[in-house]
């Protein structure tokens, strides 16, 4: 079919991109660019999350105060505001990864039963 | 304006972001091998919509109802234009509703809510008698002897003035005039806290029988006496007597509040006067009703000890001339409720039932619109219902 591959790309659920970039934002803190390739390259190129969606999130996320941002250099000696978890954002992540584990089983046994009924 | 500086802040960081991710991936792609153009192109590509993104932010920052209003705003202005009889309808109904309101509250405004215009007005009492003999006790005017007796007896209050008001033939003049006025006691001036502008108020001796003096408006001055230089010390014919002006009080000032707006102002003498020497001059007769009454309270007294003090006062005097005052008590209330008094209520519902008139404007607006949207609705889907019916025979 030779379709380009951002075709395969999933679009992502409404509030799964909150979960995406707190997830990214567990361990180490990055900025907003770093983030998009994270989330890309994790997802193994399915999911890409769209400028336009990543930084109106980042930002909404800050005023929640689940984030907290800082302007830094890097070690490319370019300037660039970088995101931190807060312990607020931490606790709200734990939240919503299980919310989100109990969908995604939820999902999946639905789906798998339809399967065997047809099979 | 702190939020203001903020939203600015805020664009100016969002600038940054958004141009700090743009370097980052075309570093990248340099990095790839890329030339520093064809980086600098797919970086933007990938990147997308700039403006998007900033408007999504706004969106979040909130700036954005403002901005919406003025979209509103002009939409509503094409819709109007598109729309002139119902504009037209719309606006007289907003108009009347309006104004029927603005009309109604300047009313109010000037009666009930303005105080007075005199010094202190919140001190400023209305002192009546009261007349117990009917079924609920009526007001009542009050006799110069019991007026008298009040004056020299009160402790709370520091001042305490009668009036009346009348109507005056003034004579000399030209034409004969009839002129509202009134007959005052000598210190109402000074009660009230207003001073002539020219000349001088009366002196206390003034109210005795036999002194022939008036103090005119500045607006009786003006019309009838234009070409005098000074009026004071001139004499006016009033009622075919003979006074002397002796001063002129500020332009506007009125009081008592009657109408027409009092032109003269004449001394407790002018009823005193008697035709015959029989005569008993109704200043001297404790039944002759026929005065109102103001008091300035001391500071540290309310109106009710003076309520009180009065009352017992009158109990004395009842107990003192049962001919003439038996039945008979006095009551404080503040000067502006005895002069709005019970016009109050009425004006309130008034202004109340005009409120009223515009929420109905406002609904029957809202319903105008409805229907008008209804009707707009009904053409459009049978447009469109002609559309689908068409199709078919297009295809």
């Amino acid at each position: 079919m030779g379709l380009p591959r951002h075709k395969n790309r999933i679009e992502l659920l409404q509030g799964t991109l909150d979960l995406l970039i707190l997830e990214q934002l567990r361990w180490t803190p990055s900025h907003g660019y770093g983030i998009s390739l994270a989330i890309r390259a994790q997802s193994r190129d399915i999911l890409r999350v769209d400028a336009g969606s990543l930084y109106p999130a980042l930002h909404r996320l800050e005023r929640q105060g689940l984030v907290r941002a800082q302007w830094e250099i890097s070690d490319r000696k370019q300037r660039t505001r970088v995101y931190r978890l807060t312990p607020r954002g931490r606790k709200h992540l734990t939240g919503e990864r299980s919310k989100w584990e109990q969908l995604s089983l939820a999902m999946a046994n639905v789906l798998n039963r339809n399967q065997s009924n047809e099979t | 304006m702190r939020f203001l500086m903020w939203r600015r802040h805020q664009e100016a960081q969002l600038d940054e972001e958004v141009q700090s991710h743009l370097d980052l991936a075309i570093q990248d792609r340099i990095d790839r091998g890329e030339t520093p153009e064809e980086a600098a192109v797919a970086a933007r590509r990938e990147f997308g919509n700039v403006l998007l993104i900033k408007e999504t932010a706004r969106d979040m920052w909130g700036w954005t109802p403002i901005q919406e209003f003025w979209q509103d705003l002009g939409y509503a202005q094409r819709a109007l234009r598109r729309a002139p009889a119902f504009t037209v309808a719309a606006v007289l109904t907003l108009a009347l509703g309006i104004g029927a309101n603005t009309a109604m509250f300047s009313i109010v405004r000037a009666v009930v809510l303005r105080p007075l215009p005199f010094a202190d007005p919140d001190r400023l009492v209305a002192v009546r008698e009261l007349d117990l003999r009917s079924a609920t006790p009526r007001p009542a005017s009050v006799s110069w002897p019991n007026f008298l007796d009040w004056r020299a007896q009160t402790q709370t209050l520091e001042a305490i003035a009668g009036h009346r008001a009348g109507r005056f033939t003034v004579t000399g003049l030209g034409r004969p005039l009839n002129v509202g006025g009134a007959v005052v006691s000598a210190n109402l001036f000074s009660t009230l806290g207003v001073a002539p502008i020219t000349g001088r108020s009366f002196h206390d001796d003034e109210d005795r029988p036999g002194s022939n003096v008036v103090v005119i408006s500045e607006e009786f001055r003006r019309t009838h006496l234009g070409e005098v230089a000074d009026p004071v010390g001139t004499a006016l014919a009033i009622n075919g007597h003979s006074l002397t002006i002796v001063g002129v009080m500020p332009p506007g000032f009125a009081f008592p509040l009657s109408s027409p707006s009092p032109e003269l102002w004449l001394t407790m003498a002018e009823d005193a006067r008697v035709e015959n020497r029989s005569d008993t001059p109704m200043t001297a007769q404790r039944g002759a009703h026929f005065i109102q009454v103001v008091g300035r309270l001391r500071p540290d007294v309310s109106v009710m000890q003076a309520h009180a003090e009065l009352e017992r006062m009158m109990a004395g005097l009842a107990k003192a001339f049962p001919a003439d005052n038996a039945g008979r008590s006095a009551e404080v209330v503040p000067q502006l409720d005895a002069i709005v008094g019970s016009a109050r209520r009425p004006l309130f519902l008034l202004l109340a039932s005009v409120v009223c008139v515009l929420l109905i404007a406002c609904v029957n607006l809202a319903n105008l619109m409805t229907a008008r949207t209804s009707v707009v609705k009904v053409e459009r889907r049978q447009r469109k219902s002609a559309v689908t019916i068409a199709s078919p025979i297009v295809a």
